[in-house]
C-alpha cells in the first residue's frame, strides 16, 4: 500500500467541507430523439440570478460534450452573461436576471457533458438556479414532467444546493410535432468537490511538509518503516 | 324699377352693400348648427339647410321674379338624398312632398295671392344631377293674363318681403370622417346681380366613441361601491353613457342611461357578482357597437379579512427559469409547517411588492380585504377541510410574465381562513 496516496486522499476528503464548486458528470439517454420529427433539437442551459443585483456571484462551465453518434450543429444563440459553444465548452455567469445558451445539435444514442458549477448562495431569498432542458424544432422545450420545463435544475442555496432530474412526459406530444417522448431522467454523478484554491494551497503545502519529514524519518528509521509498512497492508488486506 | 342691393333698372351698379354674415343680413344661408365650433354632424343624418331672401326695404319696387341658386357639393353630398322642405314668402308656405328631388322629378306649384295681392306666383324647383345646382324660380305673373303683370306694384316680393326655402341632404357614405361639407347660395331678384349668402359649413364625424368601465376589484366589502367608466372620441367627443350591468349570470339591463358622469355608485346584494360594460353615445349621436361581455365584474361579499397564518410555516423559494414554451419565467415555493400542530386550509401565498416589471401570471386574484391590497394571490389550499401536517410540505409553482427579463422580487405573507384575501 502506497502510503503517499493515502496522504493525499486525506486531504481531498478534507477539502469537501470546504466546496465552494461541485463537479458533475451528466448523462442522459437520447436515443429516443433519434429519428423523431419534432428535430432538430436544441440544449438550454440557463443559470439564473436569484438576488435580483446580478452580482456575477456563480458561474457553470460545461465541457466534455459527447453526443454518441450525434454532435453539435449550428450557432449557439446567447443571453446575457453566456458565451461558448456546444464543441468545446460553456461558460454561464448570472451576471444578469436570464443568462441563457442555447445550440442545436443531432441526437446520438445518449449525450454526456462535465459540469463544473461554483455553489455560492444568496443573502435573500431565492437562490441562483442552473437548468438544463432539450428544446425541440419549434424552439419549445420537451414536455417535461417537471414543474421548471427543464430537465434538470440545480438551486444553489446558502450552504447547500439542491439537484432535481426530470423524465419527459410521454402522453404529451412534444409542440414541434411528432409522438410523444419517453425520456428518462439525466444521470447526474455525485459531486467530485473540487477544493477551494487557498485551502488547497495549504494542504498542499502541509501535506508537502508532512511528506518531506515521513520520507526523513524514513531515511533514518528503515526497519522501522517496513515493518509499520507490513502492519498497514495486513490491515488492509481483506481476510 | 326694383331694388335688391343695387339699382335694377339697367344703369351701371355701383355697390353691392352684403353685409357681413349676421341675422340681419337679409339674404343669408344657415344650415344645421351642430355640435361646436366645428358645427359637427352626423354622416347618417340629413343636413338642413335655409335659403333667406328679401328684397331690400329701400327698393322702390317690388320684384318680378326672384331666383334662388344652391350649388351643392357632389363629391360629399348625395344629391340622390336632397328633399325639399318648406317654401315660406309672406303669409304663404308652400309644403312639396316629402319625396327626393330627383326621383319625385321637379316640384312646380303656382300659388294664387288674390284678393290681397292680383297675382299668381309660379314656383319651380329643380335639380341638375349633372351639376348639382338646386335651384327654385318665383315668377310673378298677371291673374287674367297668364304674363308678368304690367301693375308695377302688384308683384312678388314687395320692398322688404322676406322669403325663404328649406331642403335637406345627406352626406355620401364614402365621405370620410371630418370632412368639410360647404355651401352657400345666390339670389337674384329680376335682372340684378347675384347676391350670394354666406358659406356655411359642417364637419362630418363618422367616428364611433370607444369607451369601457375600470376594472373592479375581484370583490366588495360593502354593498355600495363605486364604478367608473371613461371613453373617447375623434370629432365631436363623447356626450352621454349608457352603462349596463348583468346579476350574477343574468342578462345585461340598463343600470344607467344617457349620462354623462363618468362614476357613480353602485348598491348590490351580498354574494352577488355584477359585471358592467359602457356604450357612449357622441355629441352627435353616434353610438358605440353593443356589447355582450362585461369589462368589469365584482362580487359583494360582506365579511372579515382573512389573517396572517401561523408562524409554523416557512416558505422556500427556488430560482427561476426561463420557459421557451410559455415565455414566462417559472418558480417553485415549498410551504412547510416546522410547527407542531396541523394548519387548517384554505391558505393562500400572497407576493407582496412584486417587481412593477413582473406579473404573477397564474395567480387566483389579488387581495382586496387584508392589507395589503393589491398584491397577487395564489390558493394553496383551497379547502377549509385541508390541512397542513407537521413536517409536511406543500409546493406551489409560479409562473411569472416578465417581458423585460428584469429581476423578479418580492415578499410573502400566507394569509389562512375562509375570510376575504
Amino acid at each position: 500500500m502506497n502510503l503517499r496516496l493515502l496522504l493525499l486522499g486525506l486531504v481531498s476528503c478534507s477539502a469537501t467541507k470546504m466546496e465552494s464548486a461541485v463537479l458533475y458528470t451528466v448523462s442522459l439517454d437520447t436515443s429516443p430523439l433519434i429519428g423523431h420529427s419534432a428535430a432538430p433539437f436544441s440544449l438550454n442551459f440557463q443559470l439564473n440570478d436569484g438576488s435580483g443585483l446580478g452580482n456575477a456571484n456563480n458561474t457553470a462551465r460545461l465541457f466534455n460534450f459527447s453526443f454518441g453518434a450525434g454532435g453539435s450543429t449550428g450557432l449557439p444563440m446567447l443571453v446575457g452573461g453566456a458565451s461558448g459553444n456546444l464543441a468545446s465548452e460553456i461558460l454561464l455567469t448570472d451576471s444578469g436576471f436570464l443568462n441563457s445558451f442555447t445550440q442545436e445539435f443531432v441526437a446520438g444514442a445518449a449525450l454526456s457533458f462535465s459540469l463544473e458549477l461554483s455553489v455560492v448562495g444568496e443573502l435573500g431569498p431565492q437562490p441562483d438556479q442552473f437548468s438544463m432542458a432539450i428544446l425541440d424544432q419549434s424552439g419549445f422545450e420537451l414536455p417535461y414532467a417537471s414543474p421548471f420545463y427543464a430537465a434538470l435544475v440545480i438551486d444553489i442555496f446558502d450552504g447547500s444546493h439542491l439537484v432535481q432530474t426530470f423524465p419527459t412526459d410521454p402522453t404529451i406530444p412534444p409542440f414541434g410535432g411528432g409522438d410523444g417522448v419517453s425520456m428518462v431522467s439525466p444521470v447526474v454523478m455525485s459531486p467530485i468537490p473540487e477544493p477551494d484554491t487557498t485551502f488547497t494551497i495549504a494542504l498542499a503545502l502541509l501535506g508537502g511538509t508532512l511528506l518531506n519529514r515521513y520520507s526523513n524519518w524514513q531515511k533514518r528509521n528503515p526497519k522501522k518503516l517496513r515493518e509499520q509498512a507490513t502492519e498497514l497492508e495486513r490491515r488492509l488486506t481483506p481476510d | 324699377m326694383t331694388e335688391c342691393g343695387g339699382d335694377s333698372s339697367g344703369g351701371p351698379v355701383t355697390t353691392l352693400p352684403i353685409s357681413p354674415v349676421g341675422s340681419l343680413d337679409p339674404n343669408e344661408k344657415v344650415g344645421s348648427t351642430g355640435f361646436g365650433l366645428p358645427r359637427f354632424v352626423a354622416g347618417s343624418v340629413a343636413t338642413s339647410y335655409a335659403v333667406f331672401f328679401e328684397n331690400k326695404p329701400t327698393a322702390t319696387a317690388p320684384a318680378v321674379d326672384v331666383v334662388v341658386n344652391d350649388v351643392l357639393q357632389k363629391d360629399s353630398l348625395d344629391l340622390s338624398t336632397v328633399q325639399l322642405g318648406s317654401i315660406n314668402f309672406g303669409k304663404t308656405v308652400i309644403t312639396p312632398p316629402t319625396v327626393p328631388l330627383l326621383s319625385g322629378g321637379p316640384f312646380s306649384t303656382t300659388v294664387d295671392l288674390r284678393p290681397e295681392t292680383n297675382l299668381l306666383v309660379k314656383i319651380q324647383s329643380t335639380l341638375d344631377a349633372e351639376t348639382g345646382l338646386l335651384k327654385w324660380t318665383f315668377n310673378s305673373l298677371d291673374p287674367a293674363t297668364g304674363k308678368p303683370p304690367d301693375d308695377p306694384l302688384a308683384r312678388f316680393r314687395p320692398p322688404g318681403g322676406q322669403g325663404v326655402v328649406f331642403f335637406s341632404v345627406l352626406s355620401k357614405a364614402s365621405v370620410p370622417s371630418e370632412t368639410a361639407v360647404k355651401n352657400k347660395a345666390s339670389i337674384v331678384f329680376d335682372t340684378n346681380l347675384p347676391l350670394e349668402t354666406n358659406e356655411w359649413s359642417n364637419l362630418i364625424d363618422k367616428t364611433l366613441p370607444q369607451s369601457s368601465v375600470s376594472s373592479l376589484a375581484a370583490t366588495q366589502r360593502t354593498s355600495a361601491f363605486p364604478v367608473k367608466w371613461q371613453g373617447t372620441d375623434s370629432g365631436s367627443g363623447v356626450g352621454s353613457y349608457t352603462i349596463y350591468v348583468a346579476d350574477d349570470s343574468g342578462p345585461f339591463t340598463t343600470w344607467l342611461s344617457e349620462t354623462a358622469a363618468i362614476q357613480g355608485t353602485f348598491i348590490g346584494q351580498p354574494n352577488h357578482t355584477y359585471s358592467f360594460f359602457s356604450v357612449a353615445r357622441d355629441n352627435v349621436a353616434n353610438t358605440e357597437k353593443m356589447k355582450t361581455v362585461g369589462e368589469a365584474t365584482t362580487k359583494v361579499i360582506l365579511g372579515s379579512c382573512a389573517t396572517n397564518a401561523a408562524p409554523s410555516l416557512t416558505i422556500v423559494r427556488s430560482g427561476f427559469r426561463f420557459s421557451n414554451a410559455t415565455q414566462r419565467f417559472v418558480q417553485t415555493a415549498v410551504i412547510r409547517n416546522t410547527g407542531s400542530t396541523p394548519v387548517a386550509g384554505p391558505l393562500s401565498l400572497v407576493l407582496d411588492a412584486l417587481s412593477a416589471n413582473a406579473a404573477l401570471f397564474n395567480r387566483t386574484g389579488l387581495t382586496s380585504c387584508a392589507s395589503p391590497t393589491g398584491s397577487p394571490y395564489l390558493d394553496a389550499l383551497t379547502s377549509a377541510g385541508a390541512s397542513i401536517l407537521p413536517g409536511q410540505t406543500v409546493t406551489l409553482t409560479l409562473e411569472f410574465t416578465n417581458p423585460t427579463n428584469q429581476p423578479i422580487n418580492y415578499t410573502t405573507r400566507i394569509l389562512a381562513g375562509s375570510g376575504i384575501r
